[in-house]
Protein backbone atom coordinates (compact mmCIF):
# COMPACT_ATOMS: atom_id res chain seq x y z
CA UNK A 1 0.00 0.00 0.00
CA UNK A 2 1.07 3.35 -0.83
CA UNK A 3 1.63 5.45 2.08
CA UNK A 4 0.04 8.89 1.39
CA UNK A 5 1.21 10.36 4.12
CA UNK A 6 -0.81 13.49 4.67
CA UNK A 7 -1.40 15.08 7.95
CA UNK A 8 -5.15 14.67 9.59
CA UNK A 9 -6.81 16.32 12.23
CA UNK A 10 -9.25 14.56 14.13
CA UNK A 11 -11.29 16.03 16.70
CA UNK A 12 -12.96 13.55 19.13
CA UNK A 13 -13.38 13.48 22.94
CA UNK A 14 -14.07 9.79 22.97
CA UNK A 15 -10.53 8.53 23.78
CA UNK A 16 -10.59 5.18 22.82
CA UNK A 17 -12.70 6.22 19.21
CA UNK A 18 -9.45 8.62 19.20
CA UNK A 19 -6.93 5.60 19.39
CA UNK A 20 -9.13 3.34 16.90
CA UNK A 21 -9.35 5.82 14.52
CA UNK A 22 -5.78 7.22 14.93
CA UNK A 23 -4.78 3.55 15.08
CA UNK A 24 -6.56 2.39 11.55
CA UNK A 25 -5.54 5.37 9.53
CA UNK A 26 -1.91 5.30 10.41
CA UNK A 27 -1.72 1.96 9.12
CA UNK A 28 -3.07 3.03 6.19
CA UNK A 29 -0.31 5.67 6.06
CA UNK A 30 -1.85 8.93 7.08
CA UNK A 31 -0.38 11.21 10.06
CA UNK A 32 -2.95 11.96 12.68
CA UNK A 33 -3.24 14.95 15.17
CA UNK A 34 -6.18 14.40 17.87
CA UNK A 35 -7.60 17.12 19.61
CA UNK A 36 -9.81 15.95 22.40
CA UNK A 37 -12.58 18.74 22.68
CA UNK A 38 -13.39 21.38 19.80
CA UNK A 39 -11.77 24.44 20.82
CA UNK A 40 -8.30 22.61 20.87
CA UNK A 41 -9.10 21.59 17.14
CA UNK A 42 -10.08 25.50 16.00
CA UNK A 43 -6.44 26.43 17.96
CA UNK A 44 -4.40 23.39 15.98
CA UNK A 45 -6.12 24.50 12.64
CA UNK A 46 -5.20 28.58 13.52
CA UNK A 47 -1.62 27.11 14.42
CA UNK A 48 -1.11 25.44 11.13
CA UNK A 49 -3.79 27.07 8.31
CA UNK A 50 -2.44 24.39 6.02
CA UNK A 51 -1.23 21.71 7.94
CA UNK A 52 -3.93 19.08 7.52
CA UNK A 53 -5.47 17.71 4.33
CA UNK A 54 -8.60 16.88 6.40
CA UNK A 55 -10.60 17.30 9.00
CA UNK A 56 -12.88 14.58 10.83
CA UNK A 57 -15.08 15.76 13.70
CA UNK A 58 -17.31 14.73 16.21
CA UNK A 59 -20.37 16.14 17.16
CA UNK A 60 -20.87 15.91 21.05
CA UNK A 61 -17.61 17.56 22.66
CA UNK A 62 -16.55 19.31 25.16
CA UNK A 63 -15.69 23.40 25.34
CA UNK A 64 -16.63 23.66 21.32
CA UNK A 65 -18.92 20.66 19.80
CA UNK A 66 -18.06 19.86 16.18
CA UNK A 67 -21.00 22.14 14.23
CA UNK A 68 -19.09 25.22 15.82
CA UNK A 69 -15.78 24.04 14.79
CA UNK A 70 -17.37 23.34 11.24
CA UNK A 71 -18.71 26.77 11.25
CA UNK A 72 -15.18 28.25 11.99
CA UNK A 73 -14.30 25.98 9.15
CA UNK A 74 -16.39 27.17 7.06
CA UNK A 75 -16.22 31.12 7.76
CA UNK A 76 -12.75 31.66 7.08
CA UNK A 77 -11.50 31.57 3.59
CA UNK A 78 -8.45 30.07 4.31
CA UNK A 79 -10.32 26.23 5.08
CA UNK A 80 -12.85 26.99 2.36
CA UNK A 81 -11.36 24.09 0.58
CA UNK A 82 -10.86 21.59 3.31
CA UNK A 83 -12.55 18.22 3.28
CA UNK A 84 -14.56 18.00 6.32
CA UNK A 85 -15.74 14.20 7.77
CA UNK A 86 -18.56 14.65 10.03
CA UNK A 87 -18.94 11.40 12.58
CA UNK A 88 -22.54 11.63 13.85
CA UNK A 89 -24.43 9.96 15.98
CA UNK A 90 -27.14 6.89 14.45
CA UNK A 91 -30.44 7.77 13.86
CA UNK A 92 -30.31 11.54 14.67
CA UNK A 93 -31.63 12.55 11.41
CA UNK A 94 -30.87 16.04 12.22
CA UNK A 95 -27.34 15.55 12.68
CA UNK A 96 -27.34 14.79 9.38
CA UNK A 97 -29.38 17.39 7.98
CA UNK A 98 -27.36 19.58 10.02
CA UNK A 99 -23.94 18.38 8.41
CA UNK A 100 -24.96 19.38 4.79
CA UNK A 101 -26.48 22.45 5.84
CA UNK A 102 -23.27 23.91 7.48
CA UNK A 103 -21.03 22.40 4.75
CA UNK A 104 -19.64 19.26 5.58
CA UNK A 105 -17.97 17.07 2.88
CA UNK A 106 -19.64 14.02 4.15
CA UNK A 107 -20.83 12.60 7.10
CA UNK A 108 -20.45 8.86 8.87
CA UNK A 109 -22.57 7.55 11.89
CA UNK A 110 -21.52 6.33 15.10
CA UNK A 111 -20.96 3.04 15.37
CA UNK A 112 -18.46 2.33 12.49
CA UNK A 113 -16.50 -0.09 11.31
CA UNK A 114 -13.10 1.54 11.65
CA UNK A 115 -11.89 -0.07 7.82
CA UNK A 116 -15.16 1.64 6.53
CA UNK A 117 -13.73 5.02 7.93
CA UNK A 118 -10.24 4.50 6.29
CA UNK A 119 -11.40 3.73 2.88
CA UNK A 120 -13.87 6.79 2.99
CA UNK A 121 -10.67 8.69 3.90
CA UNK A 122 -9.04 7.49 1.30
CA UNK A 123 -12.18 8.58 -1.37
CA UNK A 124 -11.82 11.76 -0.28
CA UNK A 125 -8.57 12.27 -0.41
CA UNK A 126 -7.92 10.78 -3.72
CA UNK A 127 -5.98 8.05 -2.30
CA UNK A 128 -8.67 5.04 -3.36
CA UNK A 129 -7.28 2.09 -4.86
CA UNK B 1 -9.77 -5.20 5.79
CA UNK B 2 -10.62 -6.60 8.98
CA UNK B 3 -9.46 -5.62 11.94
CA UNK B 4 -7.26 -8.49 13.74
CA UNK B 5 -7.81 -8.59 17.25
CA UNK B 6 -6.44 -10.86 18.83
CA UNK B 7 -3.50 -11.29 16.37
CA UNK B 8 -1.89 -7.62 16.25
CA UNK B 9 -0.87 -6.64 19.33
CA UNK B 10 -0.99 -2.99 19.49
CA UNK B 11 -4.67 -3.74 17.89
CA UNK B 12 -4.90 -6.12 21.50
CA UNK B 13 -3.40 -3.41 23.35
CA UNK B 14 -6.12 -0.58 22.22
CA UNK B 15 -8.95 -3.46 22.89
CA UNK B 16 -7.81 -4.22 26.06
CA UNK B 17 -7.80 -0.39 27.36
CA UNK B 18 -11.46 -0.43 25.88
CA UNK B 19 -12.87 -3.12 27.83
CA UNK B 20 -10.99 -1.55 31.44
CA UNK B 21 -12.92 1.44 30.64
CA UNK B 22 -16.52 -0.80 30.73
CA UNK B 23 -15.68 -1.22 34.40
CA UNK B 24 -15.60 2.97 34.63
CA UNK B 25 -18.76 3.34 32.35
CA UNK B 26 -20.57 0.88 35.22
CA UNK B 27 -19.15 2.91 38.05
CA UNK B 28 -20.23 6.24 36.48
CA UNK B 29 -24.17 4.35 35.43
CA UNK B 30 -23.87 3.40 39.42
CA UNK B 31 -23.29 6.80 40.68
CA UNK B 32 -25.89 8.25 38.31
CA UNK B 33 -28.47 5.65 39.59
CA UNK B 34 -27.68 7.15 43.19
CA UNK B 35 -28.23 11.05 42.25
CA UNK B 36 -31.99 10.34 40.57
CA UNK B 37 -33.77 10.51 43.23
CA UNK B 38 -32.66 13.91 44.34
CA UNK B 39 -31.93 15.13 40.74
CA UNK B 40 -33.79 13.00 38.41
CA UNK B 41 -32.66 15.68 35.50
CA UNK B 42 -29.28 15.05 36.18
CA UNK B 43 -29.56 11.53 36.77
CA UNK B 44 -31.21 10.80 33.80
CA UNK B 45 -28.62 13.50 31.86
CA UNK B 46 -25.81 11.15 33.52
CA UNK B 47 -26.83 8.28 32.19
CA UNK B 48 -28.24 9.45 29.41
CA UNK B 49 -24.51 10.85 28.62
CA UNK B 50 -22.82 6.92 29.56
CA UNK B 51 -24.87 5.77 27.35
CA UNK B 52 -24.53 8.14 24.29
CA UNK B 53 -21.08 7.50 24.35
CA UNK B 54 -21.01 3.66 24.75
CA UNK B 55 -23.68 3.75 21.89
CA UNK B 56 -20.99 5.14 19.72
CA UNK B 57 -17.87 3.48 20.58
CA UNK B 58 -18.73 -0.46 21.29
CA UNK B 59 -19.66 -1.64 18.12
CA UNK B 60 -16.40 -0.55 17.17
CA UNK B 61 -14.79 -2.77 19.46
CA UNK B 62 -17.10 -5.78 18.80
CA UNK B 63 -19.37 -5.13 21.36
CA UNK B 64 -22.39 -4.37 19.44
CA UNK B 65 -24.91 -5.28 21.85
CA UNK B 66 -23.73 -2.87 24.18
CA UNK B 67 -23.78 -0.24 21.52
CA UNK B 68 -27.70 -1.52 20.39
CA UNK B 69 -28.24 -1.40 24.76
CA UNK B 70 -27.03 1.90 24.92
CA UNK B 71 -28.27 3.30 22.08
CA UNK B 72 -32.49 1.98 23.49
CA UNK B 73 -31.29 4.42 26.64
CA UNK B 74 -30.32 7.11 24.71
CA UNK B 75 -33.02 7.12 22.48
CA UNK B 76 -35.75 7.02 25.05
CA UNK B 77 -34.04 10.03 27.07
CA UNK B 78 -33.38 11.60 23.84
CA UNK B 79 -37.12 11.72 23.06
CA UNK B 80 -37.75 12.81 26.96
CA UNK B 81 -35.70 15.45 26.95
CA UNK B 82 -36.76 16.55 23.18
CA UNK B 83 -39.96 17.29 25.11
CA UNK B 84 -40.53 19.93 27.61
CA UNK B 85 -41.02 17.41 30.54
CA UNK B 86 -41.90 18.80 34.03
CA UNK B 87 -40.89 17.29 37.40
CA UNK B 88 -43.26 14.71 37.62
CA UNK B 89 -42.55 13.39 34.39
CA UNK B 90 -38.53 12.90 35.15
CA UNK B 91 -39.52 11.74 38.72
CA UNK B 92 -41.29 9.05 37.34
CA UNK B 93 -38.87 8.12 34.36
CA UNK B 94 -35.88 8.27 37.18
CA UNK B 95 -37.92 5.95 38.81
CA UNK B 96 -37.92 3.00 35.21
CA UNK B 97 -34.96 4.29 34.44
CA UNK B 98 -33.89 2.39 37.94
CA UNK B 99 -34.52 -0.49 35.53
CA UNK B 100 -33.05 -0.35 32.65
CA UNK B 101 -29.40 1.66 33.63
CA UNK B 102 -29.00 -1.33 36.44
CA UNK B 103 -29.34 -4.03 33.68
CA UNK B 104 -26.65 -2.02 31.44
CA UNK B 105 -24.74 -1.48 34.51
CA UNK B 106 -24.94 -5.15 34.58
CA UNK B 107 -23.97 -5.59 30.84
CA UNK B 108 -21.21 -3.75 31.36
CA UNK B 109 -20.13 -5.58 34.70
CA UNK B 110 -20.13 -8.69 32.30
CA UNK B 111 -18.63 -7.51 29.38
CA UNK B 112 -15.82 -5.96 31.44
CA UNK B 113 -15.51 -9.26 33.34
CA UNK B 114 -15.40 -11.94 30.02
CA UNK B 115 -14.16 -9.21 27.35
CA UNK B 116 -16.78 -11.09 24.70
CA UNK B 117 -19.90 -9.34 23.13
CA UNK B 118 -23.20 -10.98 24.86
CA UNK B 119 -26.24 -10.65 22.78
CA UNK B 120 -28.05 -12.21 26.00
CA UNK B 121 -27.95 -9.16 27.47
CA UNK B 122 -30.69 -7.58 25.22
CA UNK B 123 -32.99 -10.38 26.67
CA UNK B 124 -32.81 -9.15 30.17
CA UNK B 125 -36.17 -7.44 31.92
CA UNK B 126 -34.12 -4.05 31.44
CA UNK B 127 -33.56 -4.29 27.73
CA UNK B 128 -36.83 -5.91 26.93
CA UNK B 129 -38.87 -3.05 28.58
CA UNK B 130 -37.22 -0.45 26.00
CA UNK B 131 -37.55 -2.64 23.17
CA UNK B 132 -41.31 -3.30 23.69
CA UNK B 133 -41.45 0.82 24.42
CA UNK B 134 -40.31 1.46 20.64
CA UNK B 135 -37.05 1.28 20.62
Amino acid sequence: MTAPQHRILLAEDEAHIAKLVEFKLTKAGYKIEVALNGAAAVERLKKEPTGFKLVILDVMMPEMDGWEVLRFIRSDAAFKALPVLMLTAKGHQKDMANAAELGATQFLKKPFDPSELAELVKRLLGDAA
Amino acid sequence: MSLDWDNDPELKAIRDEFVRSLADREKALIEALSSLSEDPAGGLRDIQHVAHKLAGTASSYGFPSLTRFGELVDDRLDALFSTSAGGTELAKEGEVAKKYARALADALKKAHASGKDDPAILATDGAKSLISAGG
